[in-house]
């Protein structure tokens, strides 16, 4: 294979370490939630007319802000369907922002549109996760690679040619690949040349999205390494998308978490890994499972799922599965008396026991004992609803009705969950770190 | 420990008779499960774990086939071959017929947990449906007191209000969700064995924190052993009590779980362990298995793992290894098919150290695959589809 | 018309829209094997050996009629001396009054090995009406579902890539051209555009417009599913201009079930056309079409000379069976399912 004399500028860019390279503010994606020709129309025959028009939405990605630095990577995790995939691509413009800025290199990528933007693609780059379908099939790999350039008329044919194999090699594979086509080459060998593909057109900033999340552990830490090491040779700024902690806290030096849609902590690496600040992250670290059969033991499993995008919680996402969700400052209740109440409204709103009497009620959630004052008054009327033996005017043959559930969960959702301040105001607060000198982001009203 | 090991598994071997070459997807693994423990069978993607699982339950499809070793199940004979008068292996005379297998042995007494519930669902079916329809037919109990049962399960994996929810369609159930479903399905007709093929892979961490929970939970109340065959170390050290190490249709080290992970004996495993990034520090340097696994259709002479291997002496070309005993803990062995033990005896200490770069081929990382694909003509999709490199998901 | 047709022979059997050099290599690579996957398959290696042979005798009456006459004239006295352009009518009626007419083949008593199938009423030769006959048959079938293909695609890839409401107008428009029974519209089209003389042409014309939807619906499915792979968003990702990926990404790996269908596609419309010139309303006398030419057996000589529409009966069966044939072959190779 032919080296010409780097005619294509590889090497350093140009800007220094440590400014900011890209701003995002108050960044937003809402979907329509479905789509089609009479999409904006429902149906709904209990009113009249029984046609009303408004379409669904799914806050997908909901005012998120964060910065990135150049040469840094910053990591973004969070469980499938959170929205760090619609936030990746949003940075990208391949999907249109509802609302808030992207800020490149002091340029709003969320303004541009049509030619602009295709041509400020150059400069930002994806990396996909699934190594079958990131591939065209019917072209071969120096065609997939040299696509981009000849996008962007950069060099002429010969020139592509020869940047292609330069970078097949810098990614680890072998130049004289260039004519073969994707099925003839492994999962780990495929991300290479996603790789080669993303860098032709030399770029400033990459979004990786979960580009591991598909190999083998093995293959893994080769294609982490690779990624490592051409960050370093050509200065790119990476956001590196996964739902593995692991990958995540090897590959991060800023890490940002997201639930539902909101950013709820961003801190340095190792704070945010030694010293998490919200009890989502929190309860993220502790289930992972660590390849060490010693530390197996203590796992704050988390309760429920994570309620539909469609119709998000209020204030903090995470309130309705949270573990420290605060009470309302109304109600005068111990600690104690608050976790049993809280286990108790969750338990009636998952319907996760079934009815019995209201002695046995208490006796399971409470160990007997109501909380004091008003809360006392409302989980008793609560628990009144739900037993077999109360005293029901009119009948009283002691069954638990749909509407006794319904009426259950409503009285305590909104005499406890809807009254916290949790629910009332989104949090978000800096805090001091711990672990190096960096802000820590945290949106958890326990700091307030 | 018990005397009478649950399942015994004896140099169990399946291959596919693919066209071009014989597969040796399972090439010569032996193991036992004894009663209430969970045994790892961890591997990488194409090391052959799925395949040795689903040859547990005879059901290896078609171009595969068990061609050998001997699988026995509390005494009963789930595969066994004999020589016959002409000196042909056949099916030995007390191995379970087909229909037995059907009628007494999967679902009743070894049930298995598939990775993707959606698949295993019928999407047409409600999931209470689908579940009483397995207990009515494995328990032959009447339809009023299946679906009482199946509430029961339900209720039992920790689905909230199972009465409402059994009449849903699995769509309408998250993947945490429908994998408890499958779990209940599982444990429904209380087998004594389920086989779990990364029951948690598809899942997203609280959710398999959940599941495992439930597993380890469900575990303790009806004492049911588990073969638990997973990629991940971490859900090794968490749930396992035993491990086998596979390695290209071997198991390369057999210990228990504490064992595996300190008193490692094997340089895959120590590989293993080394390249994984961990959750619970900062590990700087990663440092991976060079290359990927070779294809079971063609492996490395000697030692499978030698070209890979940071270990590897002259040696290791030549010898092939069986896993043999190098230490025991808590009454188990603890097997290691490496020379590099005193117990083989081969004179490894006295051979040559490969040099890297010597049978790792060409350097450039991954030579399993290209081995294969020298030649540009696209005819090689046979081969290539097979590769490994790629997760199972 | 010669050269239309064999680009068309060249590119049925999948290059997908050959546009610059290099890619056409690609294509090649690409369909070759797919090629040598239907090799191996017996059926598909049948349907195809007798779309080549009918598509090879097509080009020779298509090509040179001198060639053609020189191979069957000698066994025939009709005299196909001029060139026979597609959609020309050929005139020539047997230069002398003692043309033979009605001469059975020649395995029955009374026929003539220079009149392998015998001769018409007219005294034509049978055997070179009916080799001309796939010429006209032939190109019907090639044309019409190109013109079904190259339209549904346009339709089917800027629906399905571009969706929202530019897919809901072409769809519905789509939807209307399918609710309309097929055989009505193409007859009304025709007597439209005719002005009262029908000809072949408008059939195929039509012919090719009916089959539009069914061929972009088909692309449009593909197209939903292509669009959502990574690729394609690789590709806009990389700032690719959208009528590139369109180009390059979408519509050829959206054509393979495309291609399969065409492929049936060709023998139906071979079927419909010939019904169209049995009804009237295509191929008109004495233009050799298989349908025509039952036409004409069937209306006036069904018990005087049943070979008469034997023969083109045959031949269309035998046509259609060999696409079909070769449709299913390439429908397997093409499914990455079916292995081996």
């Amino acid at each position: 294979m032919s080296t010409p004399d780097d005619p294509i500028g590889f090497g350093e860019s140009d800007s220094s370490h440590g400014e900011t390279l890209l701003e995002i503010e108050g960044l937003t994606k809402y979907f329509a939630a479905d789509s089609g020709l009479f999409a904006g129309l429902n149906f709904e025959p209990d009113q009249f007319p029984p046609v009303s028009v408004g379409i669904d939405q799914v806050e997908a990605v909901d005012d998120v802000s964060f910065e990135i630095k150049k040469g840094e990577t910053l990591g973004l995790v969070g469980e499938s369907g959170c929205g760090k995939s619609t936030l990746g691509r949003t940075i990208l413009r391949l999907l249109d922002p509802t609302d808030g800025t992207i800020r490149f290199k002091g340029e709003d990528l969320a303004e541009l549109s049509g030619e602009q933007l295709r041509q400020k693609r150059s400069e930002i780059q994806m990396i996909f996760q699934d190594p079958q379908s990131s591939l065209d099939p019917r072209m071969k790999v120096g065609r997939i690679i040299e696509e981009p350039m000849q996008a962007h008329d950069m060099f002429d044919d010969e020139g592509r040619e020869a940047r292609a194999k330069e970078l097949l090699e810098k990614v680890g594979l072998d130049p004289r690949h260039y004519n073969r086509y994707p099925h003839a080459f492994s999962g780990g060998q495929r991300q290479r040349i996603n790789l080669a593909r993303a860098l032709s057109v030399d770029p400033d900033f990459v979004v990786c999205d979960e580009p591991v999340s598909a190999l083998d552990v093995s293959i893994q830490a080769q294609v982490m390494n690779t990624m490592e090491e051409l960050q370093d040779e050509f200065g790119l700024t990476y956001l590196f998308i996964a739902h593995d902690l692991s990958v995540i806290r090897h590959i991060s030096d800023r890490v940002a978490v997201m639930y539902l849609g909101h950013i709820v902590e961003l801190a340095a690496k190792e704070e945010l890994f030694e010293n998490p600040q919200h009890p989502y992250t929190k309860a993220l670290l502790e289930s992972i499972p660590v390849p060490d059969p010693r530390e197996s033991g203590a796992r704050g499993v988390l309760e429920g799922e994570v309620p539909s995008p469609q119709d998000p919680p209020s204030g903090c996402r995470f309130r309705t599965r949270c573990p420290r969700l605060i009470a309302p400052e109304e109600y005068d209740v111990s600690d104690e008396e608050w976790a049993h109440t809280r286990a108790f409204m969750r338990a009636v709103k998952r319907r996760t026991f079934e009815a019995t009497s209201a002695a046995e009620l208490r006796r399971k959630f409470f160990d007997g004992e109501l909380p004091r004052g008003e809360a006392g008054e409302i989980v008793d009327e609560a628990i009144d609803l739900l037993a077999t033996d109360r005293d029901r005017d009119g009948e009283g043959d002691g069954t638990v009705t749909e509407d006794d559930w319904n009426d259950a969960a409503e009285l305590l959702l909104e005499s406890f969950a809807e009254r916290s301040i949790c629910a009332r105001k989104r949090p978000a607060y800096d805090l001091e770190s711990e672990y190096g000198s960096e802000t820590h982001f945290a949106a958890c009203h326990l700091h307030r | 420990m018990s005397s009478e090991p649950l399942l015994r598994v004896e140099n169990l071997k399946t291959q596919f008779f693919t066209e071009s070459g014989t597969v040796r997807a399972v090439d010569g693994i032996s193991f036992d499960v004894h009663e209430g423990e969970i045994v790892g069978l961890v591997g990488e993607s194409g090391a052959g774990k799925s395949v040795a699982s689903m040859s547990l339950l005879r059901l290896v499809d078609d171009p595969g086939e068990i061609v050998g070793g001997e699988i026995s199940y509390r005494g009963e004979t789930i595969f066994g071959l004999e020589e016959g008068p002409d000196g042909e292996l056949r099916e030995r005379e007390e191995m379970l017929s087909e229909s037995e297998m059907r009628e007494r042995i999967r679902g009743r007494e070894i049930a298995v947990i598939f990775q993707d519930p959606m698949e295993t669902l019928n999407p047409v079916f409600t999931v209470g449906g689908q579940l009483r329809e397995f207990i009515e037919l494995n328990r032959d109990l009447p339809s009023d007191e299946a679906k009482a049962q199946a509430i029961d399960m339900l209720r039992e994996v920790g689905i909230p209000d199972p009465k409402e929810r059994y009449e849903e369609y699995p769509h309408q159930f998250s993947g945490g969700m429908r994998q408890r479903v499958l779990i209940a399905m599982a444990l429904a007709c209380e087998p004594n064995l389920i086989i779990a093929d990364e029951p948690t892979t598809a899942l997203d961490v609280t959710v398999e924190g959940q599941i495992l929970d439930l597993v380890d939970d469900l575990q303790d109340r009806y004492d049911t052993s588990f073969i638990w065959v997973t990629h991940d170390m971490g859900v090794v050290a968490e749930i396992c009590d035993r491990v086998n190490v596979m390695y290209l249709g071997e198991i390369v080290e057999q210990a228990p779980v504490d064992e595996l992970f300190y008193e490692t004996n094997h340089p895959y495993t120590n590989a293993l362990l080394d390249s994984m990034p961990r959750p619970d520090r900062t590990v700087e340097e990663l440092d991976p298995i060079e290359g990927v696994m070779p294809e079971a259709i063609n492996p490395p002479s000697g030692c499978r793992f030698h070209p890979r291997c940071p270990d590897a002496r002259e040696v290791c070309t030549r010898v092939h290894p069986e896993p043999l005993e190098v230490d025991r803990a808590d009454g188990y062995p603890h097997r290691a098919a490496c020379v590099k033990h005193d117990v083989f005896d081969v004179g490894y200490d006295e051979s040559v150290p490969l040099e890297a770069g010597d049978e790792a081929e060409t350097g450039v990382g991954e030579t399993g695959t290209e081995a294969n694909v020298d030649s540009d003509s696209p005819l090689e999709e046979d081969q290539a589809s097979t590769d490994g490199g790629e997760s199972e998901r | 018309m010669a050269t239309t047709e064999s680009q068309l022979e060249e590119q049925e059997p999948g290059a997908p829209e050959a546009t610059t050099d290099d890619e056409d290599v690609e294509a090649r690579v690409g369909w070759r094997y797919t090629l040598a996957k239907v090799k191996r398959d017996a059926t598909a290696r049948i349907g195809f050996y007798i779309v080549a042979i009918v598509l090879v005798i097509a080009a020779f009456a298509a090509v040179d009629s001198n060639l053609s006459r020189l191979t069957f004239g000698a066994l025939s006295d009709y005299r196909a001396a001029q060139a026979l352009p597609f959609f020309e009518h050929p005139t020539a009626l047997p230069e002398s009054g003692e043309a033979q007419r009605n001469v059975p083949p020649a395995f029955v008593d009374g026929g003539t090995l220079s009149h392998p199938l015998g001769t018409d009423p007219q005294g034509r030769d049978y055997f070179t009406r009916i080799v001309y006959g796939s010429q006209v048959s032939v190109s019907v079938g090639l044309v019409a579902t190109a013109i079904g293909l190259i339209g549904g695609t346009i339709v089917g890839a800027i629906s399905g890539y571009y969706g929202g409401w530019v897919d809901d107008v072409l769809m519905r428009a789509v939807e209307t051209l399918y609710a309309i029974p097929p055989l009505v519209l193409i007859i009304v089209f025709i007597v439209f555009v005719s002005d009262g003389s029908p000809d072949i042409r408008y059939a195929v014309i039509g012919v090719g417009i009916t089959f539009i939807p069914v061929f972009a619906r088909i692309i449009r499915s593909r197209v939903l599913s292509v669009r959502e792979m990574d690729y394609i968003e690789a590709a806009r990702a990389a700032g690719v201009k959208d009528r590139n990926i369109i180009r390059r990404h979408v519509i050829p790996n959206s054509f393979a079930p495309v291609l399969v269908y065409a492929t049936l596609q060709i023998g139906v419309t071979i079927l419909i056309v010939a019904g169209l010139s049995f009804l009237g309303y295509g191929a008109q006398p004495p233009t050799p079409d298989w349908g025509e030419m039952l036409r004409i057996a069937h209306g006036r000589y069904m018990h005087s000379n049943i070979w008469l529409s034997i023969w083109p009966g045959l031949a269309i069966l035998v046509t259609i069976m060999g696409f079909n044939l070769f449709g299913d072959g390439l429908q397997d190779a093409l499914d990455p399912r079916i292995k081996n």
